[in-house]
């Protein structure tokens, strides 16, 4: 299946300009302190969660699930983000309450205004339409809808059938350009702002969920640029964390959290080579969830970097609950 | 031989008061029988519902006679846990469908560490699951050394990243921690929920560092040098009070007598950056021998 999004072939010049940029970032990327990721969240103390989602006209192409079914990439997206948010509710439900353990914001990027531009905008819908950062609470009474499923109960004792919820908050859209770069930006305001009233919270995490390659570009070096300057806002926790997935089925082999040091498997793709330098560097908490995950004690002695090529669901969901993994322990 | 056993109980919650403790601490001690049993269960919130009363479930059906509990251990987790499901959620306010889920989805979860002690015989045994600690200290040319600090002494870290729990929503496949050991001499137990265990073994560590590398593993001394155990250890070091492992176990034992000691030593701790906020429990037992 093809994906009009993404480049066939790249260029060596802006390969090369990619390289330059990166010999920046290795310097930078390198201050993961043994300290950092430590601060215990509380409804007090806060931390966020972004998501940066890709709406633009190539996500309605459809794309195989592992189960062989065919299902436009935008609805497995929204799809994805739900099931992400549900999550989120069940962390944050104590026996008594919901606590407010973290700020949500999701923007869109692709989708276009009246004049046919497309845009960079939040993405919140229906009573969240308008909002900005959500809390755990406000998010809980705000879903668009929600169904009632019924499950079995596995166990020998209880019920037979448990009821579940699942809610809807984000509707799948797929139109326009991809002003990805617009969208960083945009995300590092507003994560600016946000630190600076939560400046010692457990950094932020910027989950960025694509399946092409930036339009508001004249070179894919710019997205490594306009990464980094998200990536270095920092808590006294630590830097904030993006995490890129790109979501196609056009990528030669799945490529989930490669080393540092496996960086020449990107060289052939500027554009994967460019999710890859703008990605951060995980730090140790999260190198122990995903060793323990992929069964592969080498992630707690090597740099990793926080990206997925993948090109179905499971894998971007199981990136964003790694999201939610690295913080359960963290949560007070 | 006989023993004779003085013992205190203290906990509090991370906020300082009762309501919101998830830890349990429980202790069945009558001169008249043989045995004698005291728990410390920790409900781990971060990642379960219900923990609270499942901590206090799991330490008030713990078998009184050791030996039963180690042949059965199985079976008994088993049927506590369907109790619990019976006596505690099908009871409780489940029509939140996030919490409904959460308690079918995720359980309960609680740490148990269980020390019996055979005032007959003069013999201990222990049994750990999770990261709560008991600490066996012996008193040997009149003065007190650590003999043994489980389950810490089998610990790859100071902070492991996922300790076992017990949760009723999943049966114990693999065995679990038990332990015996003869009394010989006049001893001390503390049994610490687990930010209190690791400030426990920190502070050791300074002050008895010989006794400390032959009960730990290497990675795990390590551990206590790295991260913010690392500048924790000098906070230890700087705001100590105490220079020998007996006079850590009198600063100890002065904690657990009243809860406003306790309290006031935690204030101390925290306030100077040596222990994570949490909730805490600290049992002590002094056991004096006479032959």
């Amino acid at each position: 299946m093809s994906n009009s999004n993404l480049p066939s072939q790249s260029g060596q010049n802006n390969l090369s300009s990619l390289n330059a940029a990166s010999n920046i970032m290795q310097v930078r990327n390198t201050a993961l302190k043994p300290t950092h990721y430590t601060t215990r969240i509380t409804s007090l103390n806060p931390t966020a969660f972004v998501l940066l989602i890709d709406q633009s006209g190539s996500m309605s192409e459809e794309i195989s699930d592992n189960k062989g079914n065919s299902i436009a990439k935008s609805k497995q997206l929204a799809l994805t983000v739900n099931k992400f948010l549900d999550e989120i509710l069940l962390t944050c439900r104590s026996t008594d309450l919901v606590k407010d353990y973290f700020d949500i914001v999701i923007i869109g990027y692709g989708r276009e205004n009246v004049d046919g531009e497309s845009v960079v905008k939040i993405a919140w819908e229906g009573l969240l339409e308008g909002k900005s950062w959500v809390n755990v609470n406000t998010l809980r009474s705000s879903s668009l809808r929600k169904d009632i499923i019924k499950v079995q109960n596995p166990r020998s004792f209880g019920p037979k059938e448990l009821e579940e919820e699942i809610n809807v908050w984000i509707e799948p859209y797929s139109e326009g350009l991809t002003p990805m770069k617009e969208a960083l930006e945009f995300c590092t305001d507003l994560l600016n702002n946000w630190i600076e009233s939560h400046p010692n919270s457990f950094p932020p995490i910027v989950f960025n969920i694509t399946d092409g390659y930036a339009t508001d570009v004249t070179n894919q070096n710019e997205i490594v640029l306009v990464s980094e300057k998200l990536k270095n806002l920092s808590t006294s926790d630590g830097n904030v964390l993006l995490i890129n997935c790109l979501f196609s089925d056009d990528i030669q082999q799945i490529k989930e959290f490669p080393f540092v040091h496996e960086r020449n498997m990107f060289e052939e793709n500027e554009y994967e080579l460019a999710l890859f330098e703008s990605s951060s560097l995980l730090p140790q908490k999260m190198k122990r969830i995903i060793s323990d995950i992929y069964k592969k004690q080498d992630y707690l002695t090597e740099e990793t970097k926080g990206v997925v090529f993948a090109n179905d669901i499971e894998r971007i969901i199981k990136l964003l609950e790694i999201g939610t993994q690295t913080l359960k322990g963290t949560i007070n | 031989m006989n023993i004779s056993l003085s013992t205190n109980t203290v906990t509090i919650s991370k906020s300082f008061d009762q309501t919101e403790n998830e830890d349990f601490p429980f202790k069945h001690n009558l001169e008249e029988e043989e045995y004698s049993l005291w728990v410390v269960c920790d409900g781990a919130g971060g990642s379960g519902v219900f923990c609270k009363e499942w901590a206090k479930h799991i330490a008030e059906n713990i078998p009184l006679n050791p030996i039963e509990f180690e042949s059965n251990y199985k079976n008994w987790f088993s049927e506590i846990s369907e109790r619990f499901y019976e006596d505690v959620l099908s009871k409780a306010d489940l029509s939140d469908l996030i919490l409904n889920k959460k308690v079918h989805r995720d359980g309960s979860n609680s740490t148990m560490s269980a020390l019996w002690v055979n005032k007959r015989k003069n013999d201990i045994y222990f049994s750990n699951v999770g990261d709560s600690c008991i600490f066996y200290f012996e008193q040997t040319q009149n003065k007190f050394t650590p003999k043994f600090i489980t389950p810490y002494n089998a610990f790859n870290e100071i902070e492991p990243p996922s300790p076992t729990l017990l949760n009723w929503n999943e049966p114990i496949t693999n065995s679990i921690e038990f332990g015996y050991e003869e009394i010989k001499n006049n001893f001390i137990i503390v049994i610490a929920s687990d930010s209190l265990s690791r400030w426990i073994i920190q502070a050791l560590s300074i002050i008895d560092y010989a006794s400390c590398s032959k009960l730990f593993k290497t990675n795990f001394l390590q551990s206590l040098n790295t991260g913010k155990y690392e500048e924790r250890k000098v906070a230890i070091h700087l705001n100590s009070t105490y220079s020998s492992t007996d006079e850590l176990l009198k600063y100890l034992q002065k904690s657990a007598e009243s809860i406003e000691f306790f309290k006031h030593n935690l204030k101390e701790l925290i306030e100077s950056e040596q222990i994570d906020l949490d909730d805490y429990s600290l049992i002590f037992i002094e056991g004096n021998v006479s032959k």
